[in-house]
């Protein structure tokens, strides 16, 4: 065997038109991946590095298909098939040899790029076992599955197509991988409103999406499991066709692996087509940005507060490609409600729901809402909710878990608003608090990572009382900073010093700030469990909010901070908390927050409300003014507008 | 004499085309169906006004000048990858006018694009020297890459890797190898500066081309 | 008339041609020679796709790399496959159009040459369907198009049936007249059909030239019939030719240099060509 794929590689290498492209092709390769070694020594983040090396896999994919189908049709018009298909396995040692190169070229190329992504691990000082990982799938299947898969097609179309079809085939399948095509189904949806997007997916898919984009130090880049499905279909795919082709048709042993690739597609086919949760960043109806801002744009949202107390819930989770929820909820039902209200995101698409006894009950579902109907009203009652399904911007599944406690990603009571929006201003935002009375939570969860979550954990079980129920999982590791607990995004090793620096000052500027607002209810930081946020909780959960970043979430018990940003900011955020959901007022806290953080930069460009704002401060004095607003913004009584309280103030 | 030449060549490229069989359309598919859809999309989406107009501008950029290039390495395909094609040397010492008149009638299937978009946008006529420029050196591009790597996916693999090299990374290398112009706005002096050494490139690319053909066999 | 000037040729380590001095009149030469000898170099220089280290090749006094005019020579390349998806009148026409053959002349020589080549009933038939000598017969049939005054032939009759040899052979014979005509091939018996002069090479030179007499003269009391059974008793050095059976008897056809014991028989071009590569 070695002695053939020896000579096989002499083959190889004295094919000197596709000897020098190959060369050509590793030395970009390298030369890329030495250049951002050189950018990572300025921007020290190791994610990055691992998310900008496998922006050439577009690259990989086109070389090594272009490359093997060269070197097979060379194998090919050699005219040996002929004479060597009289010897035993002759022309499985021909071709399997020649293949045996190529396979040897998506080795080089996967240990090349392994090695760079794994020198910046070390250098980067990221000491992370399940990242280290992570690096090894990502590159296995960004680069070596890729090449590998680029040079079966390219061997598949030298075998079975004629010189133009070939061409033809090729050129189209680059064409679909390749970011070229990215904007047809964009375009198609916007201009026509026909969804092309999964049929563009079924071979974009097998390349790492959101490669320009910044990283979610939670989640990680983009390995998720129906990629695997997706990229194990085409192998076996290819791999069938090739077995089919080279078959001996007097033998039935050949058969068997061909079926066995037809099963092996099959369930990848399937398991692609189950699809699950997976964090979108492209132009596709199904993004991050855009399943949420289409939907909530256009529909009527729904503001109504239960009229039952939720007691406690008991919940059953499987997080695998998505979230499968078994969900008991106590109620005290004083009312004898004949119908209950919830709010659940309607990604979650609900199975079914009992009633204590095990009774189906009737429900009725319009978007996010529920409402089930109660066959006997109880004082004290239960139920039971089967629900499955996933968000495109709160992820959860295999590789990472970020269900944060503003999420309706259990049943809520009441019907409330879950993203907020206003066409003449702009806003388009999740609503970030829970208005939540305590509650108790039981928590099971299986899943093939850690759960952190709001509440203690014992025996795997998460147990407690809080407002709500917040979910992480990912590279999140629990590390003192600063004297402080945190759930720490292990990956984000450039802002290591910012942390701490934002930890140690925190508490004194939130205390600094309640002082010039008046506000007597002092917030203790040390008395919540601190998690770090990720870029999508910092990030993509809101635009036209006026704030350039979300970079705090307060709960009951628990906080979420973007560590390693301004210490004012993140103080300003928190004490916003305190001033109740009112988005007529959103003007007022904006300009209020902003002048806290930074008077000098509020001054530089002023609107007309910003202006009037400091007229008033000029005029009465800052501290009467700093307090008055708050108490206004904090007064849910008062309904008057910003403007109008300015005007007013004396 | 130059008419006559003309002819003979005409007949020949007729004959490579009709070699191509219906790959011969692929290019015209691109130009008639798939940019007008996606151009008549925007207008549904913006309405005829500047954003259109610059995202419209955009996507003809990506898909009309690198099509010229299917034209060359399709037509001419026998003379690199053809059983016994040495005996087309003997015959033929130089194919270049025969690729400057398939650049040429490529260009007048994106005049008649033009003049339709003419009727919607005004400046549309320096994006179409802009096209010109731009398919003239993919026509060139390709016909050099025929004969440097003497293989017709090589050269395909060449021209896709350059074009998404340009339009789509953001690679430092990009600014100065991209012949591709950004989101900027068009004006004459924009259109000199960067095109003129555009063209000065493609003539040149013809010559090496030329020059590579003339000693294919060495 | 061709002249062929002192012509070398290099390939890296290699001398394809070493010197080579030859004057070619109207007339139809074979080529001669073991594999690897420069027979291929040799013709594709005079095509004009190799350019000579040093020496020149002229026609009618005129530079063969200056001869604009291209229909002067005619080439059959020893593979021939192209423009499988045209028909063989559509590909006869894209050659007449490269050998700038007038249109109004096109249809009329197009088909006198497939007639030659008797594929004319299939002269609407695409390429890829026609079989491997079809093929063949097609690339002898672009060759003459045109009428060149130089054509050269490599392996013309590799594929081709007996019968379409022969018709090959009687082409030659109808064309010839105004014509340099050269043609490498293995089949002597092409060339004492077809040639009235033979070139043989070795090691990239001309070894002999001259008329098919004189080419077997030069194995004149070199070729013996011996029995088989004294083929021990053979002296010196000595090629074993065929092996047959005259009379129920054993025989082998020996050429050698010294006397063997046996019966001397006339030699033929085959003998010729081996006594010259040999050195007897």
């Amino acid at each position: 065997m070695w002695s053939l794929l020896k000579k096989n590689i002499k083959v190889f290498l004295r094919a000197y038109n596709i000897l020098i492209v190959t060369l050509i092709a590793f030395i970009g390769f390298v030369g890329y991946l030495f250049l951002e070694v050189y950018n990572f020594t300025i921007h020290h983040d190791t994610m990055w590095f691992l998310l900008v090396s496998h922006r050439v896999s577009v690259f990989v994919f086109i070389i090594s298909i272009y490359i093997s189908y060269e070197y097979m049709i060379k194998a090919k018009n050699n005219h040996l098939d002929e004479c060597v298909s009289t010897y035993s396995n002759g022309s499985n040692k021909l071709y399997g040899g020649s293949f045996a190169v190529l396979l040897l070229m998506s080795i080089s190329l996967f240990l090349i790029f392994l090695v760079f992504n794994y020198f910046i691990y070390f250098i980067g000082g990221i000491n992370n076992l399940a990242y280290a990982f992570h690096i090894l799938k990502a590159n296995f299947i960004n680069i070596f599955l890729v090449s590998m898969l680029a040079s079966l097609v390219g061997t598949c179309i030298a075998f079975s197509c004629k010189r133009f079809a070939a061409y033809s085939i090729i050129a189209l399948i680059v064409f679909l991988i390749s970011p070229i095509s990215e904007q047809i189904p964009a375009a198609i949806y916007l201009g026509y409103g026909v969804d092309i997007y999964s049929y563009r997916n079924f071979f974009s898919n097998i390349l790492p999406s959101n490669l320009y984009y910044q990283p979610d130090f939670l989640y990680g880049v983009s390995i998720e499991a129906f990629r695997w499905n997706l990229v194990g279909f085409w192998v076996s795919v290819s791999g069938g066709v090739l077995l089919y082709r080279f078959r001996k048709k007097n033998y039935q042993s050949g058969r068997v692996p061909i079926v066995l690739l037809i099963i092996c597609a099959s369930f990848n086919l399937f398991g692609y087509m189950s699809g699950g949760s997976y964090i979108n960043l492209a132009l596709s109806p199904h993004s991050v940005y855009n399943h949420d801002l289409l939907y909530y744009f256009n529909v009527e949202k729904k503001e109504q507060v239960a009229q039952f107390d939720v007691i406690g819930y008991n919940m059953n989770l499987v997080i695998n490609r998505q979230l499968e929820a078994d969900i008991e909820i106590t109620i005290d039902n004083p009312l004898y409600l004949e119908k209950y209200l919830f709010t659940l995101y309607r990604g979650y698409k609900v199975k079914n729901i009992y009633n204590a006894e095990g009774e189906a009950l009737e429900f009725q579902r319009d978007g996010d809402y529920i409402d089930i109907y109660i066959k006997t009203p109880k004082a004290h009652d239960s139920i039971r909710i089967i629900y499955e399904g996933y968000s495109p911007m709160f992820y959860s599944n295999n590789q990472g878990v970020l269900l944060p406690g503003f999420f309706p990603f259990y049943p809520m009571s009441g019907h409330r608003t879950v993203c907020y929006t206003n066409d003449e201003q702009g806003i388009y935002n999740f609503v970030l608090t829970t208005d939540e009375k305590n509650k108790h939570f039981e928590v099971k969860i299986k899943s093939g990572l850690e759960i952190i979550s709001n509440l203690s954990t014992t025996n795997e079980i998460h147990e407690g009382y809080s407002d709500t129920l917040s979910l992480v999982g990912g590279f999140v590791v629990k590390e003192q900073i600063a004297n402080y607990e945190v759930f720490n995004l292990a990956i984000d090793d450039k802002n290591k010093h910012k942390k701490e620096n934002t930890l140690l000052t925190l508490n004194d500027e939130i205390t600094k700030y309640e002082k010039m607002l008046g506000e007597s209810d002092h917030f203790d930081i040390s008395r919540y469990k601190i998690i770090q946020a990720p870029e999508t909780l910092m990030h993509r959960i809101g635009h036209g909010t006026g704030r350039g970043s979300i970079l705090a979430l307060k709960f009951s018990d628990h906080v979420f901070l973007g560590l390693g940003y301004d210490p004012k900011l993140i103080a300003t955020e928190l004490l916003s908390f305190n001033i109740p959901n009112n988005y007529d007022k959103y003007s007022g806290i904006n300009i209020l927050m902003q002048y806290l953080v930074s008077k000098d930069s509020f001054i530089e460009n002023m609107d007309v409300l910003q202006e009037k704002f400091i007229e008033q401060i000029e005029i009465l004095g800052e501290e009467y003014v700093l307090k008055q607003t708050y108490h206004f913004l904090k007064n849910t009584s008062d309904t008057r507008t910003f403007e109008n309280f300015l005007a007013q103030l004396k | 004499m130059y008419i006559k030449r003309f002819l003979i060549i005409k007949k020949q490229l007729y004959l490579n085309f009709r070699n191509v069989k219906g790959f011969y359309y692929i290019p015209l598919v691109f130009l008639y169906i798939v940019l007008p859809v996606l151009n008549i999309a925007t207008i549904r989406q913006y309405g005829v006004c500047e954003n259109a107009f610059t995202i419209i501008c955009n996507d003809i950029q990506k898909f009309a000048p690198i099509m010229c290039s299917w034209w060359v390495i399709f037509a001419f395909k026998e003379y690199i990858e053809g059983d016994g094609c040495e005996v087309l040397y003997v015959y033929k010492k130089s194919i270049v006018l025969d690729v400057i008149l398939i650049y040429i009638w490529y260009l007048i299937h994106i005049t008649i694009l033009m003049i339709v978009y003419s009727f919607y946008f005004t400046n549309i006529w320096l994006i179409f020297m802009r096209i010109a420029i731009q398919s003239l050196f993919f026509a060139s591009g390709a016909y050099l890459c025929m004969f440097l790597f003497k293989s017709i996916s090589i050269s395909f693999m060449f021209i896709f890797v350059y074009e998404i090299i340009c339009l789509f990374t953001n690679f430092g290398i990009t600014k100065y190898i991209s012949i591709f112009h950004s989101n900027s706005p068009i004006n004459i002096r924009l259109m000199v500066t960067k095109n003129i050494p555009v063209i000065i490139i493609s003539l040149f690319f013809l010559y090496l081309g030329n020059r590579l053909h003339k000693v294919y066999l060495k | 008339m061709l002249k062929i000037i002192n012509a070398c040729k290099q390939f890296k380590n290699k001398k394809a041609l070493d010197n080579i001095t030859i004057n070619l009149e109207n007339g139809v030469y074979g080529l001669l020679g073991p594999n690897g000898a420069g027979k291929t170099t040799l013709m594709r220089s005079v095509c004009g796709l190799y350019p000579l280290n040093t020496g020149k090749i002229t026609f009618n006094d005129l530079d063969i790399k200056q001869n604009k005019r291209l229909n002067s020579i005619g080439y059959l390349p020893q593979k021939f496959g192209l423009f499988n998806e045209l028909t063989i009148y559509e590909m006869m026409e894209y050659f007449a159009t490269l050998k700038h053959i007038a249109n109004k002349d096109q249809k009329n020589d197009i088909e006198n040459c497939i007639e030659r080549v008797n594929l004319l009933d299939r002269i609407h038939d695409k390429i890829s369907t026609l079989s491997g000598g079809m093929v063949r017969r097609i690339g002898i049939a672009q060759a003459i198009l045109g009428n060149p005054r130089i054509i050269i032939f490599d392996e013309p009759t590799v594929g081709l049936d007996p019968e379409e040899r022969m018709c090959f052979k009687n082409t030659i014979s109808q064309i010839k007249e105004d014509k340099i005509i050269i043609i490498s091939t293995h089949v002597v018996e092409d060339i004492e059909a077809s040639c009235s002069n033979i070139m043989i090479m070795n090691n990239g030179k001309l070894i002999v030239s001259g008329s098919n007499n004189y080419i077997s003269s030069l194995a004149k009391e070199k070729v013996y019939l011996v029995d088989a059974e004294n083929e021990k008793q053979l002296k010196g050095d000595f090629f074993i030719g065929k092996r047959t059976s005259i009379e129920n008897k054993d025989v082998i056809r020996v050429l050698s240099g010294e006397k063997q014991n046996g019966k001397s028989v006339k030699p033929t071009i085959e003998d010729g060509y081996i006594c010259i590569l040999k050195g007897f």
